[in-house]
């Protein structure tokens, strides 16, 4: 049982680092953040359905442990400026960052919405998934990712290369 | 079709994310063929989340960048604040000390190793017993019962160690490299928590029970019908060896101890 788990969620980890990214603005922190998601869920089998998908299960773990080290004074919701400066200390990660324009509006959308609009960028959950994650019921996540995806639709069409260029921007970067 | 109002943006996020039902999703084309902005605001919805994803997936980790062993991840923790290595001591006085008989068997001091279950439980105690947000899984002693018995291939029985002055604080079953470990954690009348771990027997070579030190902690461990049991202790020798005996060794079992 324990080996299973572990296999079915090697299978999940990149989604779970997309979340991480999206969630603490910091690729960095991310990393470790998923560590911490992986090892809670490890000991804590026991909380989990074996007849319920396991993403969602993992998915929730980790944002409940970005939630709880959140609230440690150790400015994990300090302003997007000082995350930049910790993401330079990885060449790497500040590359990427830099090269992600859509990802750094999606950082300063509320938590909330940032949160529903990641969860379902995943492709991966449905609504009701995702809103088992965050702990909110589906209509809720619904008006989160809707005000959520407006926002980021405004934030889009204000940058001076309008929405269309500037996703092909994006694009031709990958 | 100009009475008709144009699509929510909650309608065409489902639209968007295939939430929608056959009868929705014919609703919602309908309302979009009826407003041509909303098929604008669709197709940017639609393009941003493809975009999104591809940057966050440029994120993604390659092969191995986590370790799946949890905890092997918290001990590695531990051993990295505390790299002081095992202490074995011969607990001969201290069973006379605490006037155990002699019904069970005892392995003197040995230069054997230290079974890696006997690690895993120390340090797992050192990890989870004073872990006072989330020690336990489960306080209920019945499933806990039942959920070891299911991962160890064999029927456990969560002892009651109130004749050794023990509560029952409640379990869980940890992840190690040697298979599941169930730990089950008590307390005593003045705090000190004691950690009982049980595993599968895996050919072992535990005849007797023996006994351990690792700075503060103490470890007893032994083997008994298929499974393999360690008790880890700050407080005393005394105390494992008690609880040893509460839980004990078959009579038989002791008796065939050479």
């Amino acid at each position: 049982m324990v080996n299973d788990v572990r296999q079915q969620a090697t299978r999940h980890i990149a989604a779970m680092k997309r979340y991480a990214v999206a969630l603490c603005r910091d690729p960095v922190r991310a990393d470790d953040l998923v560590q911490e998601a992986l090892a809670r869920a490890l000991t804590g089998i026991a909380s989990y359905r074996r007849e319920a998908p396991m993403l969602p299960w993992l998915l929730r773990i980790l944002h409940n442990v970005y939630v709880s080290d959140r609230r440690r004074p150790r400015g994990d919701e300090a302003p997007l400026h000082e995350h930049e400066d910790a993401v330079a200390e990885n060449a790497v990660a500040e590359e990427r960052v830099q090269g992600s324009q859509l990802l750094r509006l999606l950082w300063t959308l509320p938590e909330e919405q940032r949160a529903a609009v990641s969860l379902i960028c995943l492709d991966e959950l449905s609504y009701a998934e995702a809103a088992s994650v965050l702990g909110i019921p589906k209509g809720t996540l619904m008006s989160r990712l809707a005000r959520g995806r407006a926002a980021l639709r405004a934030l889009a069409e204000a940058g001076e290369a309008g929405p269309r260029a500037r996703l092909r921007i994006v694009g031709g970067e990958q | 079709m100009n009475e008709m109002r144009p699509p929510t943006d909650e309608e065409i996020g489902a639209f968007i994310d295939r939430e929608a039902t056959v009868a929705e999703r014919a609703a919602t084309a309908e309302r979009l063929l009826a407003h041509p902005e909303a098929q604008a605001r669709l197709r940017t919805d639609r393009a941003l989340k493809e975009a999104l994803l591809e940057e966050l997936a440029a994120f993604d980790p390659a092969p191995g960048d986590y370790a799946l062993e949890a905890d092997a991840l918290a001990m590695a923790k531990l051993r990295s604040e505390r790299r002081t290595g095992w202490r074995r001591v011969t607990a001969a006085a201290a069973l006379v000390a605490a006037g155990w008989g002699g019904h069970m068997g005892y392995a003197a001091w040995r230069d054997s190793q230290v079974p890696s279950l006997v690690e895993d439980a120390a340090q797992a105690h050192q990890v989870f017993a004073y872990d006072h947000t989330r020690p336990v899984e489960t306080h209920n002693a019945a499933a806990l019962s039942a959920w070891f018995s299911e991962h160890l291939g064999e029927p456990v029985v969560i002892p009651d160690l109130s004749a050794a002055g023990l509560r029952f604080i409640g379990g869980r079953l940890l992840a190690t490299d040697n298979g599941a470990l169930g730990l089950v954690i008590y307390e005593d009348g003045v705090g000190r928590r004691l950690s009982l771990y049980i595993a599968e027997d895996n050919g072992s070579d535990i005849d007797e029970m023996e006994i351990v030190r690792l700075e503060e902690v103490d470890a007893g461990y032994w083997r008994d019908g298929g499974v393999t049991y360690a008790v880890v202790a700050e407080s005393s020798v005394e105390q494992v060896l008690q609880v040893a005996s509460v839980i004990g060794i078959a009579p038989d079992h002791a008796a065939s101890i050479p």
